[in-house]
């Protein structure tokens, strides 16, 4: 019971001062937000790596002999436009 | 158990007063003096007008005795100052990235759930549609803000382009 009652008073005996310098410099922030936003792309990018697995395995050989190029488009959450915030999938025939 | 103290302290006080009141044929101004003290005394105890006074003049103990189960131990109390409260708000910018954050999230997961639709599907395919597919677009469509109102879709869409 004294262990659970440690962690209000700790709260509590915190100062202004202190939990002011608590928050983050803004190149920290810059930093955290890229990292996020580059963690978006590369899952995106997993995402679109399965599908074209799953089409790779299941299509016919005569098929994938005149396929040239596959482009995974992870899409872009952040931005304005909505034709930009998805994730898209091109296969490119020769 | 204090009223009940109080209580039979006035009464005894009362008693006294009508016992002096009623002496007074024998023993005069004396009986007089009796009657009016205690009798005086009896009203005011009994009608607890001593006991508001003493509240006034001793608030500490006043309110001991009405909030002395109510009150949250001193330990376990949440900081109100406004000084303290301002300075653990978050500041905008790291409200703003948790919120983008946030929405990167949700869009990632839209495209999680899209591609199981779109494997599905693909599974499904006869060796010939595969031939004709040519793109696959999974739009994990969310409601956005602007000026307050939402606009865009809120729906998930998978094309399969042949």
């Amino acid at each position: 019971m004294n262990l659970l009652l440690d962690y209000p008073l700790s709260l509590v005996s915190e100062s202004p001062e202190t939990t002011a310098a608590r928050a983050l410099p803004q190149d920290v922030i810059d930093l955290l937000d890229r990292k996020s936003r580059r963690d978006t792309y590369t899952e995106g990018l997993r995402i679109g790596q399965n599908i074209v697995n799953t089409y790779l395995s299941c299509s016919p050989r005569e098929s994938l002999s005149t396929l040239d190029s596959v482009l995974i488009n992870p899409g872009d959450p952040d931005s304005v436009f909505q034709s930009k915030r998805k994730l898209t999938i091109k296969f490119i025939k020769k | 158990m204090r009223e009940i103290r109080d209580k039979m302290g006035a009464g005894l006080m009362g008693v006294i007063g009508i016992a002096g009141f009623a002496s007074i044929p024998t023993t005069g101004f004396v009986g007089f003096l009796f009657g009016l003290t205690f009798g005086s005394g009896a009203l005011l105890y009994g009608s607890g007008i001593l006991d508001e006074e003493d509240k006034k003049q001793n608030p500490d103990k006043s309110r001991c005795n009405n909030q002395q189960n109510k009150t949250t131990p001193q330990h376990l109390q949440y900081p109100t100052s406004p000084e303290t409260t301002a300075a653990r708000a978050l500041p905008q910018d790291v409200i703003d990235l948790l919120d983008r954050k946030s929405r990167r999230d949700t869009y990632t997961e839209g495209l999680r759930i899209g591609q199981n639709l779109a494997i599905t599907y693909l599974n499904n395919f006869t060796p010939e549609e595969y031939s004709k597919i040519r793109e696959i677009e999974i739009i994990p469509e969310q409601a956005n803000k602007f000026l307050g109102l939402p606009i865009g879709r809120k729906s998930l869409e998978v094309r399969i382009k042949k």
